[in-house]
């Protein structure tokens, strides 16, 4: 292999940095200034939010199921059973809550946003925004942006609590614990610093998600195929990016927190 | 309730006075002076290129007010990329880009967006905005600057239509439901919206059939004469370039290779001129 075909995947790559980088740079600045197009951001706030909590009610509550169940099964050999609550408050509230809720938005969010702006851009709907004076960025970038910031956190809130509204309805009747032992047992398991962890990793995720998805969406080339492969690229980049995302800063509360 | 105001930049900004530098070029063949007052777009020897590809080598254009400049040239010659370095949605390598005596090239983003409030662009497709209605897509801008009623909107949305020959009754459709020629139609309504002095369109009539062709072509003419508005209007339409344009241009290679009116063009000895010109005549 060439030092010349060695170096273009590189200098695409550094190139898909930088572009994205100033992206999130106008996106920033976009924030703190008019206009604020809140109407956009409210529809947005229904799509990529009220839209999704079907979805992450259903991936909440089998979730807490699942986890009670694995848990109840190996407890019950060490007579422990009576964990079962707290084992589920504490890996939903800090880490499958956030995620879970992260992936499931951005298979069905941010695969709609690549699509939507990336059709936008190839139909030269972008070109006419700009050529009317609204600076795409303001316009469809800081909306969803913003929407996902609000609403990731949202429900991520949702999710924990069906998750652990599932390992209650396991708990009951597996290992027939009561209400007040299980929500005992959750609130036993759980810091303050868990719920602050598990309510600042979904803001990150919303940032993530809605940036790569726009940005894949604002840089699609190549007609319906391209629409096709900027959705899926977004898919992929946004849930990568959030389970990498979602190790930097486990490891950074565990420094700060120390647990 | 919740319609986004915008502040725009104000007009007097400094950067918005015409440059001191600037002098309109005479345009060939014609024996008056250049007016500094008429002249709407000065494109003043541009280059571009994308990588290894150039794809203009020293662009000399300039359009007058109440004229309309036609540029035609093969597919891929770089036509729409003119428009586009126009809008300042291109920024060119070199040369300098005057709309109104103001130098577009590296300008700011408050002095694009006043610039590109003076003209409308007809996009190829029409790129009309799918998520709304062709009303919405009609008033968008004029909600943008926010400096207009809602009554005075919607007296302007039903004016524009019926500009174009559209009954005020189109405004309620989205654009899937509409024609490829409605389509075209409400994109030339949504350009003039803002009463622009410069419009710019993209292959107006390109898939159209010659009816709705013809009707197109009026409604440019319409305009230029109704609006006294500066046109440039890119196409490989001989027929409809020959209807709408006062003067033609040829892009080939990256260079102007021919420049001149309507009998110009009938009585050229340019051979690539000739060439084109018998070309498309035989596919029409």
């Amino acid at each position: 292999m060439t030092t010349a075909t060695l170096s273009r995947p590189v200098k695409s790559a550094l190139l898909g940095v930088q572009n994205m980088s100033i992206l999130v740079g106008r996106t920033a600045v976009a924030m703190v200034r008019p206009p604020l197009y809140w109407r956009d951001t409210f529809v947005q706030m229904d799509v990529l939010g009220v839209q999704s909590l079907v979805i992450v009610t259903l991936t909440g509550i089998f979730t807490g199921m699942v986890l009670a169940l694995q848990s109840a099964v190996q407890l019950s050999k060490f007579g422990a059973s009576l964990f079962v609550g707290q084992l589920v408050g504490a890996s939903v509230v800090r880490e499958l809550g956030p995620v879970l809720t992260a992936l499931m938005v951005s298979g069905r969010v941010g695969s709609g946003i690549a699509a939507e702006i990336g059709s936008m851009r190839v139909n030269e709907q972008i070109d006419a925004l700009e050529a009317m004076g609204t600076d795409p960025v303001k316009k469809l970038v800081k909306p969803r942006v913003l929407a996902g910031i609000i609403m990731l956190p949202i429900l991520t809130i949702a999710t924990d609590f069906i998750a652990i509204i599932g390992g209650q309805l396991i708990s009951w009747l597996m290992l027939h614990q009561s209400s007040s032992t299980y929500w005992n047992a959750v609130w036993s398991g759980l810091y303050l610093s868990d719920i602050f962890t598990g309510l600042a990793k979904p803001v990150v995720f919303g940032f993530v998600i809605t940036m790569v998805a726009c940005y894949r969406g604002l840089t699609t080339t190549g007609g319906t195929e391209g629409v096709g492969r900027s959705t899926t690229q977004a898919v992929v980049l946004s849930s990568v990016l959030v389970l990498a995302t979602d190790f930097f800063m486990t490891k950074l509360f565990i420094e700060v927190f120390g647990h | 309730m919740f319609r986004s105001r915008r502040k725009r930049k104000a007009i007097g900004h400094p950067d918005l006075h015409p440059d001191p530098q600037w002098a309109p070029r005479a345009v060939p063949g014609r024996d008056r002076e250049p007016d500094p007052e008429n002249r709407m777009i000065d494109l003043e020897d541009v280059h571009l290129a994308f990588g290894e590809k150039v794809i203009l080598d020293g662009i000399w254009l300039e359009v007058d007010r109440g004229e309309t400049l036609v540029v035609m040239g093969g597919s891929g010659t770089g036509k729409s990329t003119i428009l586009r370095i126009i809008l300042g949605l291109l920024e060119p390598d070199a040369g300098r880009v005057y709309v109104h005596g103001v130098n577009i090239v590296h300008a700011n983003q408050e002095v694009l967006d006043e610039v590109r409030g003076q003209m409308g662009m007809v996009f190829q497709g029409g790129a009309l905005f799918d998520s709304l209605t062709v009303g919405e897509n009609l008033s968008f801008r004029l909600h943008e600057t926010g400096e207009h009623s809602d009554e005075e909107i919607e007296r302007l949305v039903e004016e524009k239509l019926s500009f174009v020959d559209l009954e005020p009754r189109v405004k309620n459709l989205m654009p899937a439901e509409l024609s490829g020629g409605m389509r075209k139609r409400v994109a030339i309504a949504r350009a003039v919206m803002g009463s622009p002095r410069i419009v710019l369109y993209d292959e107006p009539t390109t898939g159209l059939d010659p009816i709705t062709s013809e009707t197109i072509n009026e409604l440019i003419n319409k305009l230029r004469d109704q609006q006294n508005v500066a046109s440039i209007v890119v196409t490989h339409d001989i027929g409809s370039a020959l209807t709408v344009g006062n003067r033609f241009a040829m892009l080939k290679d990256g260079h102007i290779t021919f420049e001149g009116d309507a009998h110009a063009v009938r009585t050229t000895d340019d051979e690539y001129m000739r060439t084109f010109i018998d070309a498309r005549m035989s596919t029409t």
